[in-house]
């Protein structure tokens, strides 16, 4: 394949990024609600959590003082919140390919971010779930001149947990649609609209057919542990690889992902806490799969992928040849001055391994790695900047003609949150956030693309 | 004349000296009050408004924005006086008492478990709270009750257990079977020093705010409960009783 055709797949696919970017976040007001506390006591900076909110969401949404089982809530709690952003959102998207040669794609606009419904909490002592419905589209406020929005999945998470088996905090099962215990949330992070670049990557961008993400909801079955407090943490489980088109095996597209965290004290007027964690990831995913229809002699076994990049007609349940691909890394959380206002570096690192059947022309393993230093600084409770660098550097293509450096990426980003007010019903925060994301030969005619965004509006929850 | 004078006054200034020395020496013996580390309290305001502030209130009142819907209410840290305590009944706590209370949380209350505080985050929030009252500017700290090592427990224990709840007359407020049902629980019931309703503890749950363990309840009747009607009976109870008490509450939570 060409390299303009990678740029184009790979520039759809940058600018599908940047276009349907808003992030789901996940912040729950119904906690506050339901215990009168505020949205402080549980995050660091609404919607990421701080210790006490992680140590509270790996005990099942609990505080273990008799007041969490259902039963002990008054009649009239429903475990019901809101979430969504609403404001002005600017693109500019650098070297796009039009009739009039390669241009630079300016629009401005009103909108909001997918709403989502959130529903958490105790259905008994000790059983604890969380629902995560989307009813409204993706992106449907910032609707993008290009790509053509894909309709959102109503469901985005769906999950039971066994919580304190053999009343002990070490053995928790979750089962369901649900995030991986990622090194930092990417459903809690405070861009809104720029994620994690290298949660997301794929090798080859648009040429890449294998749909697994990072930061995209897994059904899996999962143990997870801690110790009191979380300093000590970990989560290990069986995935099953999102969209896989129904496989021949007993579990479809099955893979393995585990999580170890620790927290240190080291200084408690400088450095009050060091947080360090490593990951892995395994997963497969078919590549052929028995063809559905059909005219008399045409084959009925094939790529799941044609030629032109279209997925072919396959009966479902019935894909095979799997392959592998795979992630791991380390994350590393310093956390600087006092734990009450802090300023929390974050660092992650991933390296990625996938197939080269998933990719175009792939003739051998595509490797990346990449990551991100985020810096965000809470020196008021109502006052939050961001400031984060994302990076992803090829190592291998997997078609040897391609430049290795193709698809990589650089990501700035900024923000700025601004609480007018967290009681313990509902949270509003005026957002602010800037963004620059330069990616090698993603643009018209394999040049490079420049795209930026900037947001100014409205978050909230209830 | 004048020497016998000098003389005079020289014994005089002894004698005043020797005074000043013997009523210095006995004030050294007198416990002190240890008002809360300025410095704690400076760096315990951020994580007080952070984690405490919506139920406790920014004066330490009581009356943060979600108090009138909790039950029971939130602490009023300005009257110094708190419930649990390891210091008999009208002297203030030691700071490990807070501690204890905010590492471990209230159960049957809003308190969580700040599980995830670092020990020196709850120091300062010791600090903090402690500030709103005067009273641990002027008053000293109470010294914690010597819990005497337990004797062997059994069933003639709890036996004896159950004859010194029924002298003691716990089940006037914890009723006869120990449910929290007892004629002053009926309406119009108790109130706790604020006026605030509030509920005998049904003692057969097996929870209790500060433990269950047979020392958890020692200490807690031991040093009763300040701020509600729950009494101490340090002065009414050999310990050797007392242990039989708690032996017997013990029992009560294991029907």
């Amino acid at each position: 394949m060409r390299r303009s055709t990678w740029a184009r797949w790979g520039g759809f696919a940058c600018a599908a990024w940047v276009a349907l970017a808003p992030l789901r976040a996940r912040a729950i007001p119904a906690f506050a609600r339901k215990y009168g506390m505020s949205c402080t006591a549980c995050h660091e900076a609404w919607p990421k959590l701080n210790d006490q909110g992680i140590a509270f969401r790996d005990n099942g949404y609990q505080w273990g003082t008799g007041k969490d089982s259902p039963i002990r809530v008054d009649p009239a709690y429903w475990p019901l919140s809101f979430r969504s952003t609403v404001g002005y959102q600017w693109t500019s998207l650098g070297n796009q390919q039009t009739n009039q040669g390669p241009t630079t794609i300016q629009s401005g606009r009103l909108g909001y971010t997918s709403g989502e419904l959130l529903m958490a909490g105790t259905l008994a002592h000790d059983v604890s779930f969380l629902a995560v419905l989307d009813p409204l589209p993706s992106n449907a406020g910032f609707s993008p001149a290009y790509p053509t929005p894909t309709p959102n999945s109503l469901l985005e998470s769906l999950w039971v947990r066994l919580d304190d088996l053999l009343e002990t905090s070490w053995i928790n099962f979750k089962v369901g649609l649900g995030a991986l215990d990622l090194p930092f949330d990417a459903q809690r992070s405070l861009t809104v609209f720029t994620p994690y670049s290298v949660y997301d990557y794929h090798p080859g961008g648009g040429a890449n057919f294998m749909p697994f993400a990072m930061a995209a909801s897994q059904f899996q079955a999962t143990l997870e542990g801690h110790d009191s407090g979380s300093r000590t943490r970990y989560a290990v489980g069986l995935i099953q690889t999102q969209n896989d088109p129904g496989g021949a095996l007993a579990l479809s597209s099955p893979g393995f992902y585990g999580h170890l965290q620790h927290s240190f004290y080291p200084w408690p007027d400088a450095v009050p806490e060091i947080r360090a964690g490593l990951f892995g990831l395994a997963g497969s995913y078919p590549t052929m799969a028995l063809y559905s229809g059909g005219a008399p002699g045409t084959p009925n076994a094939g790529p799941l992928v044609n030629p032109n990049g279209s997925f072919a007609s396959i009966a479902p349940g019935t894909a095979f040849d799997l392959r592998e691909y795979y992630r791991e890394g380390a994350d590393l959380s310093i956390y600087l001055g006092s734990l009450a206002l802090p300023l929390n570096l974050e660092i992650a690192y991933v390296y990625g391994q996938e197939d080269p059947a998933f990719i175009a022309n792939g003739e051998r393993e595509a490797l990346f790695q990449g990551g991100f230093v985020e810096a965000d600084w809470t020196p008021r409770l109502d006052l939050t900047f961001v400031a984060r660098w994302d990076a992803i550097r090829n190592l291998q293509q997997a078609d040897p003609t391609q430049p290795q450096n193709l698809l990589d990426t650089d990501q700035l980003t900024g923000a700025v949150r601004y609480t007018l007010s967290f009681i313990p019903r509902a949270a509003v925060t005026l957002h602010g956030e800037v963004s620059y994301q330069h990616v090698v030969g993603a643009g018209f005619g394999g040049t490079d693309l420049d795209a930026y965004l900037c947001f100014g509006g409205v978050d909230f929850a209830f | 004349m004048r020497s016998e004078r000098r003389l005079g006054g020289a014994l005089g200034a002894l004698f005043a000296l020797a005074c000043a020395v013997a009523t210095s020496a006995g004030r050294a013996d007198e416990p002190k009050p240890q008002p809360p580390d300025p410095r704690l309290v400076a760096r315990g305001l951020a994580n007080y408004q952070r984690y405490c502030l919506a139920c406790h209130g920014e004066r330490g009142d009581g009356r943060g924005e979600s108090a009138s819907r909790m039950d029971p209410r939130p602490r009023d840290f300005t009257q110094g006086i708190y419930e649990w305590r390891s210091t008999p009944s009208g002297s203030l706590p030691v700071d490990g008492d807070l501690f204890r209370t905010i590492r471990r949380g209230l159960y049957g209350t809003q308190m969580p478990r700040w599980s995830a505080l670092t020990d020196p985050q709850i120091d300062e929030l010791v600090a903090y709270v402690e500030h709103f009252s005067p009273r641990f500017d002027s008053e000293p700290r109470g010294v914690p009750i010597a819990i005497p090592p337990p004797p062997e427990g059994g069933a003639a224990a709890v036996e004896r257990g159950r004859q010194v709840y029924e002298a003691m007359g716990c089940a006037s407020c914890h009723g006869p079977g120990g449910r929290g049902d007892g004629p002053s629980a009926r309406w119009p019931g108790l109130v706790n020093d604020w006026g605030q309703p509030i509920q005998p503890t049904d003692l057969t749950t097996g929870h209790f705010e500060r433990g269950s363990r047979p020392r958890d309840l020692y200490r807690l009747f031991m040093t009763g409960l300040d701020g509600t009607p729950m009494p101490s009976y340090f002065d009414s109870l050999a310990p050797d009783r007392a242990w039989d008490l708690a032996f017997y509450l013990e029992s009560l939570s294991n029907r």
